[in-house]
């Protein structure tokens, strides 16, 4: 450091050092992160259907153009737009409200937000099971049993079988699951909000409604936007539920972008047209995410 | 539970009225708990009754609580032998992945150097890799490792796919500590070693406990790798050997409840005890966003 005002650490610090402690973090997640999603990359413009990588042939962009043919992609988005609308149009919202009532709350938040978080720790393996018994049609199936107590047996279905419903079915459990985690997202944001706004509407004799539409909507409008772009980033790159659940079956009806790839890639071995598959679920959560952003900001800019 | 006017009466100077007007709020929550909850507990009790009594009614009480369930999924279904690699796994992982971030965060902290801002950089590029995208090269890569299907195996990959959200973590709050600390440790002659071990990592319990806990759930949870990167019960997790319960457990559902209590138990008595630094972890996540 050439600068006369030596930052005090400087004097401890020596190159060697620095490289020392960067190396085991910064080489690690080079090696088992970076450097695969590179290769992922790659993969994905090689025509390459197992065997070794250097006889694979060069077809670049071959594989995404095959995409636009290939009727399973388009399955397979549509089941991703599933997600995302489940998870906007009912995970946020849900959350959002839920987390407003425990912001108003005097007592037993912390007991409310433990219960509210169990579903977000599960392991998701044993919430694709529970949610296998709740849709099953067998005899225990716990859906069809409630709704034959309730006397309801004309909405009984195949849950996890019927075209039309297993897509919504594989698509509901990866929306109520994060609830809990939204939840606390909002309520930091909540508790955020000055109190005086809430006791100068309350004044005016505004409604709790007319609060929450007023004094609470527009305070959240980033936390928001930023819970936006997580829901749609697990909508998009969303396989977990469709996988364990069905298997993305029955003939691929609930498949998504990422469940595909997977079974391209070990039922079918064609791992160059997977990786692509993957790749392009990839690109399009990094373009949706942007394209949030940008309108989510611009939105902001015109409030102001 | 909804015990709001069981307490209003002993804490004097709050208005009976303010709290009765809260009853309406807590309805739609105790509802909500009830759906979060509901399922557990049919899980727990499922777990315990005999294959015939779950199909004549999936909601009714056991006769009898066949704890023999529990026996069949740990010995004859091999959670038994998962469950002990879920542990050696979640915990060779969460010491790894915070040692290498905190040596990695204790730097970008407190010193500057060349291309720090790249590296910065290409560290955060982490968080917009997702999981999916490395399983092929995963897969094939660790098998010319020789790390393929290994408990150590998964273990590193655990550490190394959390390294960039951990350095982002535990950077953010180093740069909370204040410096006197690190000044009066090289003035008595510390190095570089010194300062880290004895000074920083000390002052950053606080991160490190909440990146703990986190980490902790990450690992046992996590499904996708662990199916891909292991292939024998020797190094399997619970979350693949519970994907796994129904092709050993033909018609025998309450075995695979009881798999599933088995999976679930550890995380929820370590969410009872470390719920405070989970919820500080996301909410910091979400204001430095």
């Amino acid at each position: 450091m050439p600068s006369s005002k030596k930052p005090f650490s400087a004097q401890y610090g020596s190159p060697l050092g620095i490289f020392l402690f960067l190396l085991p973090g910064v080489g690690a997640y080079t090696l088992f992160m970076l450097y695969p999603s590179l290769l992922s990359l790659y993969y994905s413009v090689l025509e390459w259907q197992g065997g070794p990588i250097s006889k694979a042939p060069f077809v670049g962009l071959d594989n995404f153009t095959q995409m636009l043919g290939d009727k399973y992609i388009r399955l397979a988005l549509g089941n991703n737009l599933r997600m995302l609308t489940l998870n906007w149009a009912f995970q946020l919202p849900i959350a959002l409200m839920l987390a407003y009532l425990l912001s108003r709350l005097r007592r037993g938040v912390t007991f409310y937000r433990f219960l509210f978080y169990i579903p977000v720790i599960l392991p998701v393996a044993t919430m694709a099971l529970l949610w296998r018994f709740i849709f099953s049609g067998n005899q225990y199936g716990l859906l069809n049993n409630i709704l034959e107590r309730l006397n309801l047996e004309n909405l009984i279905r195949p849950w996890l079988s019927g075209n039309g419903i297993v897509q919504w079915t594989t698509s509901f459990p990866g929306a109520y699951d994060s609830i809990g985690f939204f939840i606390i997202i909002f309520l930091a944001g909540l508790v955020g909000i000055p109190e005086e706004q809430y006791e100068a509407s309350g004044i005016d004799g505004a409604s709790s409604w007319q609060q929450f539409l007023y004094v609470t909507i527009p305070n959240m409008r980033g936390v928001y936007i930023y819970a936006m772009i997580l829901a749609l980033q697990a909508a998009l790159g969303g396989f977990i539920f469709p996988l364990l659940m069905t298997k993305g079956g029955p003939l691929h009806l609930s498949e998504t972008l990422i469940s595909y790839s997977l079974y391209l890639l070990w039922e079918k071995k064609i791992w160059g047209y997977g990786s692509a598959v993957a790749t392009f679920s990839f690109l399009l959560g990094i373009i949706a995410t942007a394209l949030v952003w940008k309108f989510g900001r611009r939105g902001q800019e015109n409030l102001n | 539970m909804n015990n709001t006017e069981t307490q209003a009466g002993k804490k004097p100077g709050i208005s009976w009225k303010r709290e009765i007007d809260q009853i309406p709020m807590h309805i739609p929550l105790f509802v909500w708990s009830v759906i979060c909850i509901f399922p557990l507990i049919w899980i727990v009790i499922t777990s315990l009754k005999s294959t015939p009594e779950l199909y004549r009614d999936p909601f009714a009480f056991p006769q009898a609580l066949k704890w023999s369930n529990y026996v069949e999924a740990w010995v004859y279904a091999k959670m038994g032998v998962y469950f002990v690699n879920s542990i050696v796994i979640t915990l060779i992982s969460t010491v790894m992945v915070l040692f290498m971030s905190s040596t990695s965060a204790f730097i970008l902290a407190r010193f500057d150097f060349p291309f720090k801002n790249i590296i910065w950089a290409y560290i955060l590029f982490g968080f917009l890799i997702p999981h999916s995208i490395l399983l092929i090269p995963l897969a094939i890569f660790t098998r010319k490792l020789g790390i393929y299907n290994s408990l150590f195996g998964l273990a590193i990959i655990y550490s190394a796919v959390a390294i960039p959200w951990n350095t982002f973590f535990l950077r953010a709050f180093m740069e909370t500590i204040p410096k006197e600390l690190e000044e009066a440790a090289i003035l008595d002659g510390a190095d570089m070693w010194g300062v880290f071990w004895n000074v920083m990592i000390p002052l950053s319990q606080p991160a490190i406990a909440t990146l703990t806990i986190f980490h902790v759930l990450f690992a046992w949870g996590e499904y996708i790798l662990a199916l891909v990167l292991t292939g024998t019960t020797a190094s399997r997790t619970l979350p693949v050997g519970i994907s796994l319960l129904e092709g050993h457990f033909t018609s025998n559902e309450p075995g695979v409840a009881a798999g599933m209590v088995i999976t679930i138990v550890p995380v929820i008595i370590a969410f009872a005890f470390l719920q405070r630094f989970v919820i500080k972890g996301i909410t910091a996540g979400a204001i430095k966003a």
